[in-house]
């Protein structure tokens, strides 16, 4: 119900989903950048497997070579040959 | 990435083996640690954390069953530890500013200025004997105890300052101007100027001359010696006088002549619209004759000199550059009149030059000499002047010093 109210506000005003109810935002700069903002944990991690905990479920990225240059409460930056990226 | 930050309050690579690495990843998170450079090679995982996280991540490595060491550190808290382990670069600086601090506490050097006659060497002496040399402690100068001593000591000086400035000493020092050597005989009242006397008033010493005489430059007209107190004022016997300085009031009767002469025809040169030019090189003294001018022996020339300049700056090498205006001669004829006016005119410039401001004048003449006949006109002035012609030895001495 709160969740819909400040959808409306948002929409209202303009505003994007990810400021007002903490949606991920996820932005890819080519193949081998990935920035995930807004992200609740990490749920696995290898070299080729990266699960992300997000808002709306699980973020699964698979690639070679995955690495996180920086993780933060807030963000997750990963870098690596990105292959595959879906919601679970 | 490793910016300024991390660099300053240090970060540590560590590797996390065993366990649940993203439970400790999540753990860290939920912290507040920032992470970066994750990698892993499916058993090992290596990543970057601030020091002062590292500090507090025991806990969280216990409770997600890793084993985490530090691979690798960066930054200033592990520079500083490993200089600090050096103890030639700390106790080198602090030696350093301790050498610093001990030699200033001593004097370095000692000056003396405002001295001519009296010799430094004299004042570094009395400075010297009052504490005040090369090596002495600045703390235990004092200065006003040396100014009053050297003052004592050395009576050709007037004034006497001691400044410290840091580890230098400044003794400064006004000497006492030497009198003038008073002569054997204090003065005479002297003539300035012939002339006759009209009046004599005897401020002091005695009158040799008398209203009436002729007197010559140079001529003494009031002696610098007065009988002592109680003599009769004739008597002028050496030992029973005293010697003065002479004062008084000697005006005489003065003449002056003068000259002065007018061609009844002139030639003045007048400017063509001709110019010759020249150039000198000038290096220091030498100069050298760049281009030369033709100049003709018959033709007349007013000529200008030019020195070369860019932008006021002053070179070693000038060149001047020297303008020869071609003239041509004009004759121009005035009346007898004219002339005899512009005579006289000249002649009396040439007198009123050298009448002083404060005479009085109390006859002018003009005679022309020159014949009726004479292409030129020349006149003579005179004047007659009643003025001041003693010159005392106060005011000879004024005129000496001015």
């Amino acid at each position: 119900m709160k969740r819909k109210r400040w959808q409306r506000v948002g929409a209202l005003l303009d505003i994007p989903d990810d400021v007002t109810m903490n949606v991920t935002r996820i932005t890819m700069v080519g193949r081998h950048h990935l920035l995930i903002e807004n992200h609740k944990g990490i749920i696995e991690y290898t070299s080729e497997l990266l699960r992300i905990h997000v808002d709306e479920g699980e973020l699964f990225i698979g690639g070679v070579g995955l690495s996180l240059s920086v993780i933060e409460p807030e963000q997750v930056e990963v870098q690596g040959t990105i292959a595959v990226m879906r919601y679970v | 990435m490793f910016d300024i930050g991390r660099y300053r309050f240090g970060a540590v690579k560590v590797r996390i083996s065993g366990g649940w690495i993203e439970r400790f990843i999540n753990r860290c998170l939920a912290a507040g640690f920032c992470l970066w450079q994750i990698k892993t090679d499916g058993s090992d995982t290596t990543l970057w954390m601030r020091l002062d996280d590292f500090r507090r991540v025991r806990e969280i490595a216990s409770d997600s069953h890793v084993e985490v060491k530090v691979i690798e550190r960066r930054g200033c808290p592990f520079l500083m530890r490993k200089l600090l382990r050096r103890k030639g670069l700390v106790v080198g600086p602090m030696l350093f500013l301790l050498l610093i601090h001990i030699f200033t506490l001593f004097v370095w050097q000692v000056d003396v200025v405002g001295n001519h006659a009296v010799d430094s060497d004299e004042i570094l002496r009395l400075a010297s004997e009052n504490g005040i040399h090369v090596g002495a402690l600045c703390s235990s100068v004092e200065p006003r105890e040396a100014e009053q001593a050297i003052m004592a000591n050395c009576g050709r000086l007037v004034w006497c300052g001691v400044r410290k400035e840091g580890t230098r000493i400044v003794v400064e020092v006004v000497e006492k101007t030497p009198r003038r050597a008073q002569p054997d005989h204090a003065g005479d009242v002297v003539a300035r100027t012939d002339g006759v006397l009209t009046e004599l008033i005897v401020l002091s010493g005695t009158a040799v001359k008398s209203s009436g005489d002729t007197v010559k430059a140079g001529d003494t007209l009031i002696i610098g010696v007065e009988p002592r107190y109680g003599e009769l004022a004739d008597a002028i016997d050496m030992e029973a006088t005293r010697t003065v300085g002479a004062k008084g009031i000697a005006r005489a009767r003065v003449w002056y002549e003068g000259y002065g002469e007018v061609p009844l025809e002139t030639i003045k040169g007048e400017r063509t619209q001709r110019a010759i030019y020249a150039v000198d090189v000038q290096m220091g003294e030498r100069s050298f004759v760049w281009q030369s001018a033709e100049i003709s022996d018959a033709a007349m020339y007013e000529t200008e000199k030019k020195i070369v300049k860019w932008r006021n700056q002053i070179f070693p090498v000038e060149i001047i550059i020297h303008i020869y205006y071609e003239c041509e001669p004009i004759s121009t004829a005035i009346s007898r009149e004219e002339a005899t006016l512009l005579a006289k005119e000249r002649a009396w410039q040439s007198v009123a030059e050298r009448i002083p401001k404060d005479a009085e004048v109390k006859e002018r003449r003009s005679d022309i000499i020159s014949e009726e006949s004479a292409s030129i006109v020349r006149v003579r002035a005179l004047a007659e002047t009643i003025e001041e012609i003693g010159i005392g030895p106060d005011s000879a001495k004024t005129e000496t010093e001015e």
